[in-house]
Formats: structure tokens, C-alpha cells, sequence
């Protein structure tokens, strides 16, 4: 599956991240790093806000079934 | 009345390469902006620039200004006689850019492709990476 980061940077330097394809919690994972990499750029970024989406849950749900079918 | 005009963008340790990529972003955008690429018959004293700096002339300015990172690693935009509104216009415009680069750059350093767009009327960028 693809991995996806949609970002958008306001007129004002405010930034919006959405991700995609990633599974369970390998999305916090890589905005992680990106937020690391751009740290060592000089660009300071602090989470105000994480909206689990619902692509999130429903793999989150899937797992759980995973684990319990096993 | 002639005055010297300075605003920080204020991103401390900004990284020279992705500030000079920045700049390129910001004039290729902005038709109004021009990168001069020498610093010979640039408005205001020769001696009044900074080694290393880049050199930009709005084209509703009659002066130039200048871009350049000072010793803390801010960015500081500078020029003489300049108008409010055209330093804040680039102030704002540099730091929108700056993050732009920086994130392209880190994301292509995780191994994604990238795709930048910029909606005119929103004044806002888009950049959508994939992999995988």
C-alpha cells in the first residue's frame, strides 16, 4: 500500500499533515522523523493537534481481530 | 526620507542551502519579485550588503533588499527606503517558502517523491508524498 503525507503550509507558516496507507501506529512513526529532519533545518514544529482518522480505526479494528483470530 | 528597513523571519539555526532554495521558490511565484543575481548597480550603498547575501528587488520598491542569515541563524530581510507593506509581504511570503523547502527536502530524505503546488488564491502550498 501507498504511503501517503498530504501537507499544507498556510500564508501564515501553520501546518496541516494528513497521512494515509500507513499501518497502526507507523504514522506517528514517520510524522515523527519528519518533524526530527525538520528540527535540524532550523523549522520548529509543535503538535497542537492528532486526529485519528477513521481509516486509523478501522485498521486498528482489523488488527485486533487479527490477533484474536490467532 | 531615507531609512533602513529590517524584519527577521524568525527561524533560528534556517540551513543556507534551503534559504537560497527559498528565495528561488519565492521569485518564480511572485512575478513581481526579481533575484539579482549581481549585486553591481543594486539600489542603496554596495557597502550596506552583507557577504553571502542574496539580493532581491520588488518591482513596486524603487529600492532593492536584501536576504541573508545573521550570526544567530535567522534569516533577516533588509533594505533601504523599503515600504511596510513590501517587507511584511516578503516576510511572510519567506517563511511559507522556507518550511516548503525544508519539508521537501526531509521528506525526499525519507524516501518520498514529492509533488508542491501552490493555490494563488489561498496563498497556500500543497505537498503530497508518496512511497511505496
Amino acid at each position: 500500500m501507498t504511503e501517503q503525507f498530504l501537507i499544507e503550509i498556510e500564508e501564515d507558516g501553520e501546518m496541516f499533515v494528513k497521512t494515509s496507507g500507513f499501518f497502526g501506529n507507523a504514522c506517528k512513526v514517520a510524522g515523527d522523523k519528519l518533524k526530527g529532519l525538520l528540527s535540524k533545518l532550523g523549522v520548529q514544529v509543535e503538535t497542537e493537534d492528532i486526529k485519528p482518522t477513521d481509516e486509523y480505526y478501522r485498521e486498528q479494528s482489523q488488527r485486533e481481530i487479527q490477533t484474536t483470530q490467532q | 526620507m531615507s531609512h533602513t528597513r529590517t524584519q527577521k523571519v524568525k527561524i533560528k539555526n534556517a540551513n543556507p542551502k534551503v534559504l537560497e532554495d527559498a528565495v528561488d521558490m519565492l521569485c518564480k511565484l511572485i512575478p513581481e519579485l526579481e533575484r539579482v543575481q549581481s549585486i553591481r548597480g543594486y539600489g542603496g550603498s554596495r557597502s550596506s550588503l552583507r557577504k553571502g547575501a542574496i539580493a532581491v528587488k520588488h518591482h513596486n520598491s524603487r529600492y532593492g533588499q536584501q536576504i541573508y542569515l545573521n550570526e544567530k541563524g535567522e534569516i533577516v530581510i533588509s533594505g533601504e527606503s523599503m515600504d511596510y507593506e513590501t517587507t511584511k509581504f516578503l516576510t511572510s511570503q519567506l517563511k511559507q517558502m522556507y518550511k516548503t523547502k525544508a519539508t521537501q527536502m526531509s521528506l525526499k530524505k525519507m524516501g518520498y517523491k514529492t509533488q508542491t503546488q501552490y493555490d494563488h488564491e489561498k496563498k497556500k502550498i500543497k505537498i503530497l508524498a508518496m512511497r511505496g
